[in-house]
């Protein structure tokens, strides 16, 4: 994950995102970067995933339509049971950020390879984004009405400046906390699988070679953990749009 | 009329042959359950972490966000420190209340996805 020698015990070191081809529009910097290449090889692997598995549309599926059909039926339950057939038209945009996130992570697992979603500005992008969607589409969808999200009913007139208040800072603690999740998940764990290698090598180095298998099974140990993390991670981001999006289609509590 | 012993006696046997299918069907239900539910230690370990750190990030995010609106109301306004203390309490109770919504929203399951609200 890390070049060997001085920078294997560094574990931020993988996080460092360097510039591979500089480009520059109009004073704006732009330069293609290695968080900009694993974005678009997980972009890519999702588009052919998708592609290929559906493209021969057997009755009895292949192992990759299975896959795409699976990862269809998941997304879908998920966006029916949680904004109901109306949040289907939301559809297309909770798929790509669920497969996107899944597969950002799931290329970041990969030693040599590049953790995108460990960059709390890709995160934060994308949770304000949605956020922004949300209450875009409310305002759009419902007009003034909308608003009505932040004031509770059933509440004393004496209370409800105070909880609006409450509400309004909730509100928007949603995309913060949203991208904080996901980013410092992602972020401690390949901090610990660094540091974990970090003491085998430097176990070795200091001469107890007989103790340097132990980190080397907590880091068997940890990739599993950390697999698991990253589908849980994406499928928790995914949701939450979800909820948010619900939201904005029905507000009110 | 004389059948009407009959029909009643069918009516038992029907209502009795119904009672053993449900029971059928919650056992294996809850089968399922069981067996879901047990999915291994690694797996629900990975899920109450990731409950956890969603408390954890609800809570903080409200408290950070009433801070900063506050130290920044406060800078442009010259009411230092007033509105920070203020909002920073707001902050923390909002991040209560978003706490609290989490977990009246869930009461059964455990793994961090919200039920369809209303």
């Amino acid at each position: 994950m890390s070049e060997a020698g001085a920078s294997a015990v560094d574990p931020i070191h993988q996080f460092h995102v360097k510039v591979l081809q500089p480009l520059d529009f109009f004073g704006v910097d732009g330069s293609f970067t290695n968080s900009a290449l694993f974005m678009l090889i997980a972009a890519a692997a999702v588009i052919i995933v998708m592609l290929i598995g559906t493209a021969s549309r057997k009755i009895v599926p292949s192992r990759l339509q299975a896959s795409a059909e699976l990862a269809y039926e998941f997304v879908a339950d998920m966006v029916r049971s949680t904004c109901g057939e109306a949040g289907m038209k939301f559809f297309p945009l909770v798929f790509t950020i669920f497969m996107f996130v899944l597969a950002c992570n799931l290329i970041g697992l990969w030693p040599y390879t590049y953790e995108v979603m460990a960059q709390i500005i890709i995160t934060a992008g994308m949770a304000f984004s949605i956020i922004l969607l949300t209450i875009v589409y409310g305002i759009y969808k419902h007009g003034f009405h909308w608003f009505g999200l932040f004031k509770p009913s059933g509440v004393s007139p004496v209370l409800l400046p105070f909880i609006i208040i409450i509400e309004i800072l909730s509100f928007i603690s949603r995309p913060v906390s949203l991208s904080v999740r996901l980013f410092a998940n992602m972020l401690a764990g390949h901090i610990m699988l660094v540091v974990f290698g970090g003491f085998c090598v430097m176990l070795l180095g200091a001469g107890y070679a007989y103790l340097a298998p132990l980190p080397l099974l907590g880091i068997t140990v940890l990739t599993a953990f950390e697999l698991l993390v990253s589908v849980l991670q994406a499928y928790v981001f995914a949701v939450l749009t979800c909820v948010y999006i619900n939201d904005a289609l029905h507000p009110g509590h | 009329m004389q059948n009407g012993s009959d029909d009643d006696a069918d009516m038992k046997a029907r209502l009795a042959r119904l009672a053993s299918d449900l029971q059928a069907r919650r056992d294996v239900e809850t089968a399922e359950e069981r067996r879901r539910s047990d999915a291994g230690p690694d797996k629900s370990l990975g899920r109450a972490m990731s409950l956890g750190f969603r408390v954890l990030t609800e809570f903080v995010s409200a408290a950070v966000v009433g801070a900063l609106i506050g130290w920044l109301l406060d800078r442009w306004l010259g009411t230092t420190p007033w509105l920070l203390v203020l909002l920073t309490g707001f902050g923390v109770a909002a991040g209560f209340n978003n706490v609290y919504r989490m977990a009246a929203k869930t009461p059964t399951s455990r793994d961090g996805d919200p039920p369809p609200r209303q």
